[in-house]
This record gives C-alpha cells, sequence and structure tokens, in this order.
C-alpha cells in the first residue's frame, strides 16, 4: 500500500491527467485510478470530493450536474484552461523526481 | 429485515449532524454511496453488507468535515472572469452614479443634471461603458455555466 502522503500528494495530478481525457464525475475518477493503480492507489472514497471541490474553488476544474442515462444525477468535473496549465507544471515536476530517482536507483547498480 | 432506504437516511442524518449541511457535498456524497452500494450489489453482496462497505469506504463523517472545511475556506479565492467584469461594471457604475449626483447636486445647471440634452453627451457614454462590462460580465458567467454542461461525453453510456 503506498503512504497516504504521498497518496495525498499525487491526487491533484493525478486528476487533472484523468481529467484531461475527458469530464467524468467522482465514482468514475475513483475506479478509474483503482484500476490504473492494481488497487494499490486507494482514496478514502469521501475524501475525493473536497479536494474536487478546493480545485474547483482554484479556477483548475469546473463541474455541472447532470442526469446519467439511466437517469442517476452525477456531478461532472472537466478541466478548465488553468488546470490544464497547472497539469502540466505537475508532469514537469514529477518527471523530474522521477528522473533524479531513476538516476540514483542507476548509479546504486554500476 | 434491513430497510436500505432507512440506512442511507440514518447515514445523511449523522452526516448532517456532523456538520456536513451543504446541499452539494451531501447530495454528491450521497449519489456516490448509492452507485457504490449498487455495484457491490451487482458484485454478489446482500443489500446490508453492500452498504456497511460503502460507508466504510466514504469514511467518518468528522474527517470529511474537517476536509469540506478547508474547502469553505478557500472558496474566496475563486473569481471566474464572468463575476470579475460583472464585478468590475458595478463599481464602475456605483462611481459614475455617486460622481453624477454629486455634480449635480455642487452644480445644479450643468450638463449633469440627468436626462438634459449635454446630460446625454457628457454623461451618458460613461454609464454606458460600465453597464457594457456589466452585460459582458452576465453574458460571460451565463455562457460558463450553460458550457459546463455541453457536449456530454460517451462515459455517460452504461
Amino acid at each position: 500500500m503506498i503512504r497516504k502522503e504521498l497518496v495525498a500528494a499525487s491526487a491533484e495530478p493525478l486528476i487533472l491527467s484523468l481529467l484531461a481525457k475527458g469530464e467524468s464525475y467522482g465514482y468514475a475518477i475513483i475506479q478509474e485510478i483503482k484500476a490504473r493503480s492494481d488497487g494499490k492507489l486507494n482514496w478514502t472514497d469521501g475524501m475525493l470530493y473536497p479536494v474536487l471541490h478546493r480545485m474547483e474553488n482554484r479556477g483548475l476544474i469546473k463541474s455541472c450536474w447532470a442526469e446519467s442515462e439511466i437517469g442517476r444525477k452525477r456531478k461532472y468535473y472537466s478541466l478548465k484552461k488553468d488546470g490544464k496549465t497547472a497539469m502540466q507544471k505537475h508532469h514537469e515536476q514529477w518527471s523530474l523526481v522521477h528522473a533524479v530517482l531513476s538516476g540514483l536507483k542507476k548509479e546504486q547498480y554500476v | 429485515m434491513f430497510d436500505l432506504e432507512e440506512k442511507i437516511s440514518a447515514w445523511r442524518k449523522q452526516m448532517l449532524a456532523a456538520g456536513i449541511k451543504f446541499p452539494v457535498p451531501l447530495e454528491e456524497l450521497e449519489n456516490h454511496l448509492r452507485e457504490d452500494i449498487e455495484q457491490q450489489i451487482q458484485s454478489g453482496l446482500n443489500p446490508q453488507q453492500a452498504f456497511e462497505i460503502a460507508v466504510q469506504k466514504i469514511g467518518h463523517a468528522d474527517t470529511l468535515k474537517k476536509e469540506f472545511k478547508k474547502t469553505r475556506e478557500t472558496k474566496g479565492a475563486q473569481r471566474t472572469a464572468g463575476r470579475t467584469i460583472r464585478r468590475l461594471g458595478g463599481f464602475g457604475l456605483i462611481v459614475v452614479i455617486y460622481l453624477n449626483v454629486a455634480a449635480v447636486v455642487i452644480f445644479p445647471k450643468s450638463s449633469a443634471f440627468y436626462f438634459s440634452k449635454q446630460w446625454w453627451s457628457d454623461w451618458f457614454p460613461a454609464y454606458s461603458v460600465w453597464i457594457v462590462f456589466m452585460i459582458v460580465g452576465i453574458v460571460r458567467s451565463i455562457t460558463d455555466f450553460f458550457a459546463n454542461c455541453k457536449s456530454r461525453s460517451n462515459e455517460t453510456k452504461e
């Protein structure tokens, strides 16, 4: 299981990257992250919503209530322009961390 | 006999008691809970087990309340373009009205007198600029709202 600090820190870049593919809603976001991480990135379901609401308040994403085809009311989230910029920054920063970590790891085996 | 609706209603009351009073988060959480329960039942659990697991997954009311409190604290940071333009227009309009009324009081026979021939050429342009700002802001807010809801993608298809 991944440490909760890392889970919290990765929530925003993951949500932004997921919404860059298209709009989505809370339950689907959790399911997709769970599936993509083989269940290792396990968010407390309810904790996703304060994160989404904060991101919306910061103007990174926007939301809209709509009804699904089976008549279920859902709040759909989608990326805003500032969200795309924030996502690119996250990608740069996480790539840098990844590159440094990979470099150090390689050196251990030389 | 396990009554799912009764249990969901009790869960909702528990959330309300903990302070999650804003209709949006609670409605969103309840929709999530119902969706999860449905998925658990489809995967073979009985309603009681499905409910208990879904409630556990959604988390404790107190913890959620703390997180939503942080959300409300950051709410002041939200400034959509439409709202900003609208407020700017409103502020400009108030300033012009204030100056116009002051001018009428100080110089009653000047062009500042409302709807006089001179008023239309001297003062009306200043009013119209800020009114245009307000209209643009309102239109922008309305289009933003509807833009949020447009083009539902294939993700909604189940």
